[in-house]
């Protein structure tokens, strides 16, 4: 026997175009397409960069496996257009920061989740060694850009640096940290800066030991900025000085 | 899908590409819809999916033939996230831009791309729920029974939701002159 809710295929398509009266089956129709053509625009990289990258992202485990994983990036990227990374030193010249990395990593029960805590501890850490580098760098003085370089040095410990600068590069990406307008203003070039940045900021966090009242103005910081206490504008007109 | 999740799970990469050819385009659609800029809806679609990785990883989620709900759940979080920060940061364009933003002024529109363009524009007066329903399921390709399940709502009121949207964007479309019908 029908039900009233066995009129519609409620797993699929409802009965007959509906369930759906007559009338609306057209713009049923246009709306499936519409649908269809959405999905259609998604960049024929999209589906092949993601699984690369989640999959390596949960394989990584420390920065060690992230760092040859740049490094094989870096290399498919020289292959095929302009690009020139000095991300390559981050294996060379800093063995420290690669070392802690994984020693960090190490502290857990391995890869994955139990890594993931002593990792973002440290990538606290890193903010106001971000602040030093943008300074140094003339780049991204507006403490509103702490945050999102701050998740980029936390990816970096996970291994999922790998991740960001592979989306920052690729021609036309962004970098996968939240600021769109950064990007689009200074276009993969910025955000290439922004990779290696990220990389010389936490560099410089390990060398850092008075970092904790630092880290407490920024969490202030954001904590300030989700409640809407905070204009934007303002912030940055104070990075900017 | 459950052997694929395992194997995802695991940073099995073959797995991974399983997972993410089946649902990544659909994320992106529902996600492009939305905040109709594709390199956004690429980096909602990315962040989508490194949430799902975490999770997994982590013991987060459990497989239980619910998958796709909870990835769309995922996914239409991310995109509400990722509106209220573009309100936020709202600002007043530039009328030097409104051409752009318009396209060409003059010259024929093919007869599909002007059904779409008019749709695309209808759509943005629906109110975000409706909106949110029409797009999860024909972007984003979910039954009834999944999105009522992910917004939580009585499939019956869905369904009626869903007819009064169709109802509307149908009157919105009618109501709009096609170009091609406008003097030159």
């Amino acid at each position: 026997m029908n039900t009233p809710s066995a009129n519609f295929n409620v797993d699929r398509r409802p009965e007959g175009e509906g369930g759906l009266p007559t009338e609306l089956a057209g713009i049923s129709s246009l709306l499936d397409a519409l649908g269809a053509a959405e999905r259609a625009m998604a960049p024929a990289a999209l589906s092949g960069g993601v699984a690369l990258a989640s999959g390596r992202m949960l394989n990584a485990g420390s920065a060690v496996g992230a760092a040859g994983w740049l490094a094989d990036e870096r290399e498919a990227l020289r292959a095929d257009g302009p690009a020139d990374l000095e991300v390559s030193t981050f294996e060379a010249s800093r063995p420290h920061l690669t070392g802690a990395a994984a020693a960090v990593a190490g502290a857990g029960t391995g890869a994955g989740a139990a890594a993931a805590l002593p990792g973002l501890r440290l990538a606290e850490r890193a903010v106001p060694a971000v602040t030093a580098v943008t300074v140094r760098g003339g780049m991204w003085r507006n403490p509103v850009m702490r945050v999102p370089v701050m998740r980029m040095a936390a990816a970096v410990l996970l291994g999922g640096a790998v991740l960001s600068a592979w989306w920052a590069l690729k021609p036309g990406g962004s970098t996968g940290l939240g600021n769109n307008e950064l990007v689009a203003e200074h276009s993969a070039g910025a955000a290439e800066a922004q990779a290696v940045l990220a990389l010389d900021a936490l560099d410089e966090a390990l060398r850092f030991d008075e970092l904790d009242a630092l880290m407490a103005e920024a969490d202030g910081l954001e904590s300030s900025m989700r409640g809407g206490l905070i204009d934007e504008s303002e912030l940055l007109e104070q990075g900017a000085m | 899908m459950a052997a694929a999740l395992a194997g995802a799970a695991l940073g099995d990469e073959g797995a991974w590409r399983t997972v993410v050819d089946l649902y990544a385009r659909r994320i992106f659609a529902l996600a492009k819809s939305r905040v109709r800029n594709t390199d956004m809806a690429e980096e909602i679609t990315q962040s989508v999916f490194c949430t799902v990785a975490a999770k997994l990883s982590s013991g987060g989620y459990t497989e239980q033939g619910r998958f796709e709900a909870w990835l769309f759940r995922v996914a239409v979080n991310r995109i509400r996230d990722e509106i209220r920060r573009l309100k936020r940061h709202a600002e007043p364009t530039d009328p030097d831009r409104f051409g752009e933003v318009a396209g060409p002024a003059t010259g024929p529109v093919p007869r599909d791309d002007d059904s779409l363009h008019r749709l695309r524009v209808a759509m943005q007066h629906l109110t975000d729920a409706d909106r949110e329903i029409v797009e999860l399921r024909h972007h984003g390709g979910l039954s009834f029974a999944q999105i009522a399940e992910l917004l939580s709502e009585p499939l019956g009121t869905l369904l009626a939701r869903h007819h009064r949207a169709l109802r509307k964007l149908k009157e919105l479309i009618e109501s709009t002159p096609s170009p091609q019908q406008s003097p030159a």
